[in-house]
């Protein structure tokens, strides 16, 4: 059994303020909100507090919308189980997500991330009015623009990995941060 | 017609769509679980008020936090008050956002570029 001490010890080191491994669904994300406001943005002003709570419920409802359970075509127990990491690092709070997700579509977010990625704060914009002119108005999202949304407030490069994990799966790591300010 | 006033919670935000008093107002947090299924009433009640507005109408948003998923269906709000626009009717949209809030009202921004409905914008002091 894995002593507790050395997760204490690992929050620690890595100035960590909270891990959620499981399911995510709209509950979590209004406890995080809770959360958010409370707790792990002590101190900073509301807008910044805003920003983090953003980027999370992005981080979460993309999760919700690509990880490998929601498409329904498995039903190992593994499937569908995601990990959230919230912590510090220098003059970032970082957030981090992991899902599995099915090899067929690493492709596809790779490109949508590269390519948001590589956008400035102008392109962003306008790849977001784009995307909101074609959006289908009984759309329920999945079209790209949580990822310009998270880009935007983020400011930042999104760090990502794709791992492998059989030739079915691959584990999809996606690393936001946001400067203190 | 009748009044829609839908009360915060968490995630949805507080709606007021008063046609009598001549109040339009959408604010606080809007991240719904389903967002069809939350805006659909209110894109109902401005339809309907398109058929018979008032000779002026102001379309308030206070909003503190959006999701992605929410742009849209504003949009779609957005949308309907520019049939009101080609109608020859007054109108105008008041977009409120905090004080340091970039986002908020670059978004407003964004929104406004997108419609012909002309754009207020006002500071939010909460």
């Amino acid at each position: 059994m894995i002593n507790v001490f050395e997760i204490h010890h690992l929050f620690k080191i890595n100035n960590l303020q909270m891990i959620y491994n499981g399911e995510f669904n709209q509950d979590l994300i209004k406890s995080i909100l809770i959360l958010t406001e409370k707790k792990f943005t002590e101190g900073s002003d509301k807008v910044f507090k805003n920003k983090i709570f953003g980027v999370i419920v992005e981080c979460l409802q993309n999760i919700e919308r690509h990880s490998a359970k929601y498409d329904g075509t498995d039903s190992d127990s593994e499937v569908g189980s995601a990990i959230l990491v919230l912590g510090k690092d220098n003059n970032d709070f970082v957030i981090s997500t992991g899902n599995l997700i099915q090899n067929s579509r690493v492709d596809m977010l790779k490109k949508r991330l590269d390519r948001v990625n590589s956008a400035d704060m102008v392109e962003l914009k306008t790849m977001q009015k784009e995307v909101m002119r074609n959006m289908d108005v009984t759309s329920k999202g999945g079209s790209g623009l949580g990822l310009i949304d998270i880009a935007k407030k983020s400011e930042q490069s999104m760090e990502y990995d794709f791992m492998q994990i059989d030739e079915k799966f691959s584990f999809f790591i996606l690393r936001i941060k946001v400067g203190i300010n | 017609m009748d009044t829609l006033n839908i009360e915060p919670t968490l995630d949805t935000p507080k709606v007021t769509l008063d046609k009598g008093n001549n109040l339009m107002e959408i604010s606080g947090k809007s991240f719904p679980e389903d967002i069809q299924e939350f805006f659909s009433p209110i894109l109902k009640w401005i339809d309907d008020y398109i058929e018979n507005p008032n000779p002026n109408t102001n379309f308030v948003f206070k909003l503190i936090y959006f999701n992605s998923a929410s742009y849209k269906p504003i949009l779609n709000v957005l949308f309907k008050l520019e049939r009101l626009v080609e109608k020859g009717a007054d109108v105008k949209v008041t977009w409120y956002a905090k004080d340091g809030d970039r986002e908020m009202k670059e978004s407003g921004e964004q929104f406004a570029e997108m419609v012909t409905v002309p754009f207020e914008f006002h500071e939010l002091v909460s």
